[in-house]
């Protein structure tokens, strides 16, 4: 009985750690302009962040050691320092995104402007991470984060014909006056949306934090099978509320309170508040995620004492550069950036900066001297293989389309 | 580059693979930092240069990092800290083991903590709970 909670716990954590503000934003504007004829890049994506998640666990199960930790023992001071800074970057990035998240969601619940949450949102993530119990902290905003649900439950009350949702859904190519250029660009900004590059750095770092050991394997490979794909299709709820609501209407999704507003329409005001508390959840454990992870990569690289469980005067370089990190994400926000374009910036450019990531981790998780006989399948690597080639080439054609379309106009 | 062992020398010991770069833990299990660099001692006499040394910090960091990148880190840390750092020496006689992660046999030495003694005692110990480690929830 505690194992099947323990295990339901997982992947329901799974579930709702799987959206952030990226899929909210991504899913929801594409929803709204291309229909569902771009539905097939969200399973594309988590069947990658899947495959990698798995891999980046396998190696933290069995060698005990976060998968950055071992990138510049196997790819060299340099390659390593140039995977650090990129990633940091994008990091940051995505967490003055999340961070503008929770506070565009505590303003649609408030009616205060969003740059006065701003400064509070910084205060509680920190203390959150100063504070709470790393599990505590997973499955608070996990679980919170499943009210998520209110999209899928709005879509099928929004009674959409189906047929023609699914029709859209296997016909890709861009709708009447959209352009091929601007459907891939969100293509992109969806695949990079779903594989976001900080949710396996924190997902490798957790398991050594968590103390998995090759017998926790079988549990954190369900959660992330199981929690992923159901997940991915909360992303495609999303999808499809944004199609059925704003597609025939030629609205364009440029604000948080228009990503909410089909479940407002189709369940009233008490949808609203359930999903505004699963927005809150699912950009809050996100933004928790980022902060670490940017300390994590950065302790990794330099070997520094790290982690949250230990106490913090035990890894204080670790706890000042996370400290650092939220303070900079949080002076970005600050700027009075529009929170929905660094959104939008930051899952493209990480879908740039995607090879970075998954490849170090393809290494890692071939390497007999860390995993034993625990190495990659060769159907892993076939996929693999296949998802680096295809990270590759989005990674190369990312900034020349991004410049062309001017970012998707 | 070999290791010093010459009657016996089954295999080489590649440094760049099985050295540098490696994780360092001390005696008490904490983490000390990476091997930054290896220092080799030629006395002029011997056959051949000897490993004498892992380095480690941001001294024996930058300029093993070539190019621009190592330019910029060099320079930053010359204004950071203009007295000129020189990097920590672990002489190799206190290596235990070099994989899967060097292990020291002795406590490290203090110098190697100087900046999180610092960041502890001015900025993170100074913040309440600092010294409060997570029960994990299990």
């Amino acid at each position: 009985m505690r194992r099947l909670l323990g295990f339901t716990l997982g992947f329901l954590t799974a579930i709702g750690g799987f959206l952030d503000i990226g899929d909210l934003v991504a899913n929801s504007l594409v929803g709204a302009r291309f229909g569902m004829s771009l539905a097939w890049v969200v399973p594309v994506g988590v069947v990658g962040v899947m495959l990698f998640s798995e891999m980046s666990g396998r190696v933290a199960a069995v060698s005990g050691r976060a998968t950055f930790d071992l990138v510049r023992e196997r790819m060299g001071a340099r390659a390593g320092l140039v995977n650090l800074l990129a990633s940091y970057v994008i990091t940051l990035l995505t967490l003055a995104a999340e961070i503008g998240g929770v506070a565009l969601a505590l303003e649609l619940a408030s009616s205060v402007h969003h740059l006065l949450w701003v400064p509070v949102v910084a205060v509680l993530v920190w203390v959150v991470v100063w504070r709470l119990p790393f599990s505590w902290m997973e499955q608070t905003y996990g679980l919170l984060g499943l009210a998520l649900v209110a999209f899928a439950v709005a879509l099928w009350a929004l009674g959409p014909d189906w047929g023609a949702l699914l029709s859209g859904a296997l016909h890709p190519a861009p709708p009447p006056g959209e352009a091929w250029s601007a459907w891939w660009y969100y293509a992109i900004a969806v695949f990079g949306a779903a594989m976001t590059p900080y949710t396996v750095l924190f997902f490798s770092s957790s398991g050594v934090e968590e103390g998995w050991t090759a017998r926790d394997l079988a549990r954190s490979r369900l959660n992330v099978f199981i929690g992923f794909p159901l997940g991915g299709l909360l992303a495609l709820a999303i999808m499809g509320c944004a199609a059925v609501l704003f597609q025939p209407a030629g609205v364009r999704v440029e604000h948080l309170s228009q990503v909410t507003l089909p479940v407002a329409a189709a369940l009233g005001r008490i949808g609203l508040v359930v999903v505004l508390v699963g927005v809150f959840a699912a950009t809050f454990g996100a933004a928790l995620e980022a902060a670490l992870a940017g300390g994590y990569g950065v302790a990794q690289y330099f070997g520094w004492a790290w982690g949250k469980n230990r106490a913090p005067a035990s890894a204080p370089r670790f706890h000042a550069v996370l400290l650092t990190t939220l303070l900079l994400a949080t002076a970005l926000i600050l700027t009075s950036l529009d929170p929905i374009a660094v959104t939008e910036y930051s899952i493209v450019l990480s879908a740039a900066a995607l090879p970075l990531t998954y490849l170090p981790i393809l290494v890692v998780a071939n390497d007999r001297d860390y995993l034993g006989d625990r190495v990659n399948s060769r159907f892993t690597n076939i996929l693999a293989t296949a998802y680096l080639a295809l990270v590759l080439v989005v990674s190369v054609v990312t900034i020349p389309l991004m410049v062309y379309t001017k970012a998707g106009q | 580059m070999t290791v010093p062992d010459d009657d016996a020398r089954p295999e080489p010991m590649r440094l760049g693979f099985t050295a540098l770069d490696r994780q360092i833990y001390d005696a008490d299990g904490r983490s000390v930092g990476k091997v930054d660099d290896i220092e080799l001692s030629w006395d002029g006499t011997a056959a051949r240069p000897v490993v004498t040394a892992l380095l480690t910090g941001g001294a024996a960091l930058g300029p093993r990092i070539a190019g621009r990148p190592g330019r910029l880190w060099a320079a930053l840390l010359r204004r950071l800290r203009p007295d000129a750092p020189e990097p920590v020496r672990l002489p190799i006689g206190g290596v235990a083991a070099f994989r899967p992660a060097v292990r020291l046999s002795s406590p490290a030495p203090a110098e190697v903590w100087a900046v999180e003694d610092w960041l502890r005692d001015h900025v993170i110990g100074r913040v309440p709970g600092a010294g409060r480690a997570d029960d994990n929830g299990r």
